[in-house]
C-alpha cells in the first residue's frame, strides 16, 4: 500500500487545480452578478449567428 | 394613470407565461419566429409588448408583414435606433421579462453633458491607461433579457466604447471606453435614444461591502476545499479504530491533514478572528470568541498529538466547523446583497442639469457646477436643483418632497425656495444660495443617516445569548481543565477540548442566520423588502405604531366613481364654484379630475360661494352642494328608485355627494371613499397587535381629524401639520417600542427615529434608505403580515435557541464528567446544528392563518 504516498498528494494537486480555477473565476468577477449570469445561453444563439455573418 | 399601468403589465405578463409555455413547446431553432406568429391580429407595441389602442398612428406599414405597431412614438425610435446600430436581434430575445417597470415617457432632450463635467470624472471615472477610461454608474430601464444583451452588444458597433458589462443584481452599468475618440455624454445620450436613463452611483453602497462579498467567496471555497479533504482523511482514521493502521501511514495521514488544515485556520477562519479581536477590545462577549479559541485550540491540540503521534487528532472538526459558520454567513450576505439592491435605482432627487442665467444669456449647465449667486432659470414642472430665493415673479411651488403637503404653495418674490421642490407655475428665475450638500434635502438625509447608529442600541437576540454563552462556556472548560488536571495534562486538556467543543454555539451561528435568511426570501416574495435583521426580534415586541396619514392610510387621489344628473340644469359651474372655494379638501379633489375630464369647463365663471363645515357649500345663494346628511335636512321629496340608489352607493363605501336648490335634487356623485375597507379592517387588526396606535401627518388638523374618526383612533392620538423633525422629536421621545410606518421622503427622519422604520412604497426611495423595511406594494394589509411574521420568526429563533441550550446542557454534562472525548463531542455538535437548522427553515412564517 506504498503506492498511497504517491496517490495522496496527486490527487490532492488535482483537486488544488479546481480550487484554482474557483478562485480565478472567482476574481475575476464571475461570481459577482448571478442574475446576469443565468441569461448566457440565451444569447449564445445570436453570438454564433453573428459569427456567422462576420466569417461569411 | 396607476390603473391603467396595471393592467398593461397585467396583459404582459399574461403575454409573457404564454411565450414561455411555447418556448417549452417549440423547438429551439422555431423560437425566434414564434413572437410575431402568436399574436397575429392582436395589437401589441413591438418593441415594449403594451397593447394599442385601436388607431395607432406609429405603425410601420411599409412591409407587408406589418406586426411592427408600436403603442407610441418613443417606442418606434428606439426600435429604429436599435435597428440602425445592426442590433435587430433585440427583438427575438426581449422575452422574459426581469422587472416590471412601468413605461415613463422618457424626455425628448435630455442633457448628459454632466457626465463631462471635471467635477464627476475626476471622482467617479478611472484612467486605465491614455486611451482607456471606466466609469460604473447606476442604470435604470432594463426591463427584459434583451436588453441586457443590447446593452452589452452596443461597444461592437459604436467606435470608441471598449466594453459595457451589466450587473443585474445591483442595477449598474461598467463602461470602458476611449475618452479620446468618444465623450461620456454621447455614451449617456446613446443609451437614452435606446430607453435606458443613468445616474452616478449612490455612495452607500461602498466599494468596501463588494470586496466583503467577494473575499467570502474565495474564503468559502478555499474552506469547502479543506474541510472536504480533511474528512476524506478522517474516515480512515474512524476505519482505523477496527482494523488498526499501520504507524506510518497514520502519520502520513495526520501531517497531510495538518498541512490541509493550515489554510483553513489561517485565512478563512479571519473573519472570525477579527471580529473576536474587535469586541474583545469592546469589552464585549461576541459569539465569533468561543468559536475562534475552539478553532485555534483544536489545532493546537491536534498538533501537538500529531509530534507526539498520538491518534487524537481533530483536524476534520476544526475544518468543517469552520466551513459551515462560513457557509452560513455567505448565505446570509447572498440573501442580503440581493434584496439591498433588487430594486430599481436612484432616482435623483435633484436635477442633473440647470439652465443658468449670466446676463442675458441662458446656458444649461450641470448641477454640480452651480455656484452662490448664480441666477437659474426653472420652468414648469421641473425640479429645482438648489435652495435660494425668488427673483422673478411669484411662484407656485410643491414642497411635498420635504413637508408633505401636496397642495402647491404661493411664494412671492424674495421668499425662500428649496431644491427638489416641483414648480407648479410659470417660469421663475432663483437666485442661488445654497447648492449640492448644503441644500436642505441633502442635509435631511444625512440627518437621517445620523439617527440610524443609535438604533443598534436594540441588541440582537442571539448575539445577548452568545454572550453569555461564551463566558459560561469559557468558566466551565477552564474548571474541567483544572479538576482534571490531576489525572494528567493530556486527560485535562482532552476534557476541557471536548467542552469547548461541545458547547460551541453553532446552532447560533447557523441556524439564526440561515432562518433569517430565508425569512428575508419569504418576506420578499409578499413584498416586503428587510434590510436589517434585527427588526424581527424588535416587532415583536413593539408597543407603539405611528402611522402617516396621506398615502399610508388613506388613499391619496380619491375618484368620482358614479356620476347622475336628474335634472338638466346645467351643474358644472356649481362644481367649479364648489371646488374653487374648498381647495384642500380630499372631495374637491375628486370633482376637480371629474370636472377636468368634461369639455370647456374653463370657461365658466367662479360664482361666490359659502362654505358650510361639515356639511358643504352653499353656492350662489340658492344653490347647494354637500353632503347627503345636510340634504336630508332640507326635506326634499325624492324617489323610491332614489333612496335605494343613493343605499346602494353608501354600501359600496363610496361618500355622496349632492347638488340641489330649495326644492329639487339636480344630481348625485359617488366619490371613492378615501380610506378603503382594507385599510380599515388592517387598522382594527393591527390595534390588537399594538397598545397605541397614533397617526402622525403633515396635513391639516381638520383633515388629520376626519381620517382619526373614520378610523376609530381618539384625537388625542393624532397630530397634524407637523414637520418631519416634529414627526421624529414625538418617537423619539415616546416610551416604548415604536414602529412607524409612513412614505414619502418627508418621513425619513421619523422612520430613522423609529425602533422599526416601515418605508410604504408611494414615496420617494429616499425613504427606503431610512428605514428598515420597505414594502413594495404599498399595501397597509403587508405591513400587518410583516408583524405577524416576525412574530413567528421570533418564536422559531428562540426554538432553535432552546434546542441548542438543551444539546449544550447535555453534552457539557457529559463532557465535564469525562465521558467523551473530542472526537464524540464533534459529532454531536453538528447533530446539534442540523436540528437547530431544520427547525429553523421550516415552515412559512409570512403566510397568515387563513390563506
Amino acid at each position: 500500500m506504498d503506492i498511497i504516498y504517491l496517490l495522496l498528494p496527486l490527487s490532492l494537486i488535482l483537486s488544488c487545480c479546481g480550487l484554482a480555477a474557483y478562485l480565478w473565476s472567482v476574481k475575476n468577477g464571475q461570481f459577482d452578478d448571478l442574475e446576469r449570469s443565468k441569461f448566457n445561453p440565451l444569447y449564445e444563439d445570436q453570438k454564433i449567428q453573428s459569427e456567422n455573418k462576420q466569417n461569411k | 394613470m396607476r390603473a391603467a399601468n396595471h393592467t398593461c403589465y397585467k396583459d404582459r405578463q399574461k403575454r409573457h407565461l404564454s411565450l414561455i409555455i411555447d418556448i417549452m413547446n417549440t423547438s429551439v431553432t422555431n423560437r425566434c419566429d414564434f413572437q410575431i406568429s402568436n399574436h397575429a391580429g392582436k395589437n401589441i407595441c413591438l418593441h415594449c409588448g403594451l397593447l394599442i389602442q385601436e388607431k395607432s398612428p406609429w405603425a410601420d406599414n411599409s412591409d407587408n408583414n406589418s406586426n411592427k405597431n408600436f403603442c407610441c412614438s418613443g417606442c418606434k425610435i428606439i426600435y429604429e435606433t436599435i435597428n440602425r446600430l445592426g442590433l435587430g436581434d433585440y427583438y427575438k430575445l426581449n422575452i422574459i421579462e426581469l422587472t416590471p417597470s412601468f413605461k415613463k415617457r422618457l424626455k425628448r432632450d435630455k442633457s448628459f453633458a454632466w457626465l463631462d463635467s471635471e467635477k464627476f470624472l475626476s471622482s467617479h471615472a478611472r484612467k486605465i491607461s491614455e486611451l482607456l477610461s471606466g466609469v460604473t454608474l447606476s442604470l435604470s430601464g432594463i426591463h427584459c433579457t434583451g436588453c441586457v444583451w443590447l446593452l452589452e452588444n452596443i461597444p461592437g458597433t459604436i467606435d470608441g466604447i471598449d466594453q459595457i458589462k451589466v450587473n443585474l443584481t445591483r442595477g449598474e452599468i461598467k463602461i470602458l471606453y476611449n475618452p479620446q475618440r468618444i465623450k461620456l455624454s454621447k455614451i449617456g445620450e446613446l443609451l437614452y435614444s435606446l430607453g435606458y436613463d443613468v445616474h452616478s452611483l449612490n455612495e452607500t453602497r461602498s466599494s468596501r461591502q463588494k470586496l466583503a462579498y467577494k473575499s467570502l467567496q474565495l474564503k468559502l471555497g478555499v474552506a469547502a476545499f479543506c474541510a472536504l479533504n480533511t474528512m476524506m482523511l478522517a474516515v480512515s482514521f474512524f476505519q482505523a479504530i477496527y482494523t488498526g493502521m499501520p504507524d506510518s501511514y497514520a502519520t502520513f495521514f495526520r501531517w497531510t491533514s495538518l498541512l490541509l488544515t493550515l489554510p483553513a485556520v489561517i485565512y478563512c477562519a479571519k473573519p472570525f478572528y477579527n471580529n473576536s479581536i474587535i469586541s474583545l477590545k469592546m469589552h464585549k462577549p461576541h459569539i465569533d470568541q468561543p468559536i475562534s479559541v475552539a478553532i485555534i485550540a483544536g489545532f493546537i491540540l491536534s498538533c501537538t498529538n500529531t509530534l507526539l503521534g498520538n491518534a487524537n487528532v481533530y483536524y476534520d472538526s476544526v475544518c468543517s466547523l469552520i466551513f459551515l459558520l462560513l457557509a452560513g454567513r455567505y448565505l446570509q450576505q447572498l440573501s442580503l446583497e440581493k434584496y439591498l439592491y433588487g430594486f430599481e435605482s436612484n432616482r435623483n432627487l435633484i436635477p442633473e442639469t440647470a439652465v443658468r442665467k449670466i446676463d442675458a444669456t441662458t446656458s444649461e449647465v450641470p448641477t454640480a457646477d452651480l455656484e452662490e449667486g448664480d441666477i437659474i432659470i426653472v420652468g414648469n414642472n421641473q425640479i429645482l436643483p438648489v435652495d435660494g430665493k425668488v427673483i422673478s415673479n411669484s411662484a407656485l411651488i410643491d414642497n411635498s418632497i420635504i413637508t408633505g403637503e401636496s397642495t402647491p404653495l404661493k411664494i412671492a418674490i424674495g421668499c425662500a425656495v428649496y431644491a427638489g421642490s416641483l414648480n407648479k407655475g410659470e417660469t421663475i428665475e432663483i437666485l442661488t444660495k445654497k447648492t449640492g450638500d448644503a441644500t436642505k434635502i441633502a442635509s435631511l438625509i444625512k440627518e437621517s443617516e445620523k439617527y440610524r447608529d443609535f438604533k443598534s442600541a436594540a441588541s440582537k437576540l442571539s448575539e445577548k445569548a452568545a454572550g453569555y454563552f461564551v463566558l459560561f462556556s469559557a468558566f466551565a472548560a477552564l474548571c474541567c481543565f483544572l479538576y482534571w488536571l490531576n489525572d494528567g495534562l493530556q486527560v485535562a486538556l482532552n476534557t476541557s477540548l471536548s467542552v469547548l467543543i461541545v458547547t460551541c454555539p453553532c446552532a447560533l451561528g447557523i441556524a439564526t442566520p440561515t432562518a433569517l435568511a430565508l425569512a428575508f426570501q419569504s418576506a420578499r416574495k409578499y413584498g416586503i423588502i428587510i434590510k436589517n435583521p434585527d427588526i424581527f426580534e424588535i416587532l415583536s415586541k413593539a408597543r407603539n405604531l405611528y402611522l402617516d396619514k396621506t398615502g399610508t392610510i388613506t388613499n391619496p387621489y380619491p375618484v368620482v366613481k358614479y356620476f347622475r344628473q336628474f335634472e338638466s340644469n346645467d351643474i358644472k359651474p356649481i362644481v367649479k364654484s364648489c371646488i374653487a372655494h374648498s381647495q384642500h379638501h380630499p372631495l374637491s379633489l375628486a370633482l376637480g379630475k371629474w370636472l377636468s375630464s368634461c369639455e370647456e369647463f374653463s370657461s365658466q365663471k367662479i360664482l361666490p360661494a359659502l362654505l358650510e363645515p361639515g356639511k358643504g357649500l352653499i353656492v350662489d345663494d340658492c344653490l347647494y352642494i354637500g353632503s347627503k346628511k345636510w340634504f336630508d335636512s332640507f326635506h326634499i321629496s325624492i324617489s323610491k328608485e332614489q333612496t335605494s340608489l343613493f343605499n346602494d352607493l353608501s354600501s359600496q363605501g363610496l361618500s355622496l355627494v349632492l347638488i340641489w336648490n330649495n326644492f329639487q335634487l339636480y344630481a348625485v356623485f359617488g366619490i371613492e371613499n378615501s380610506i378603503s375597507h382594507d385599510t380599515v379592517e388592517t387598522i382594527n387588526k393591527l390595534k390588537s397587535l399594538f397598545s397605541n396606535l397614533i397617526i402622525l401627518s403633515g396635513d391639516h388638523h381638520a383633515a388629520v381629524a376626519r381620517t382619526a374618526e373614520l378610523i376609530n383612533i381618539s384625537k388625542d392620538n393624532a397630530f397634524g401639520e407637523l414637520a418631519p423633525e416634529a414627526k421624529a422629536q414625538i418617537i423619539s421621545t415616546s416610551e416604548g417600542i415604536s414602529v412607524m410606518a409612513g412614505d414619502g421622503f418627508n418621513d425619513s427622519l421619523a422612520l430613522a427615529a423609529a425602533d422599526v422604520g416601515i418605508g410604504i412604497k408611494g414615496g420617494l426611495e429616499a425613504a427606503f434608505s431610512s428605514s428598515d423595511v420597505y414594502i413594495t406594494d404599498g399595501k397597509l394589509s403587508t405591513v400587518y403580515r410583516l408583524i405577524q411574521g416576525s412574530k413567528v420568526i421570533f418564536k422559531k429563533i428562540r426554538m432553535t435557541l432552546l434546542i441548542s441550550i438543551l444539546y449544550n446542557l447535555t453534552g457539557l454534562s457529559l463532557a465535564v464528567c469525562g465521558l467523551i472525548n473530542p472526537l464524540i463531542a464533534a459529532l454531536i455538535m453538528p447533530a446539534s446544528s442540523v436540528t437547530s437548522l431544520l427547525v429553523a427553515t421550516s415552515g412559512n412564517p409570512f403566510k397568515l392563518k387563513n390563506e
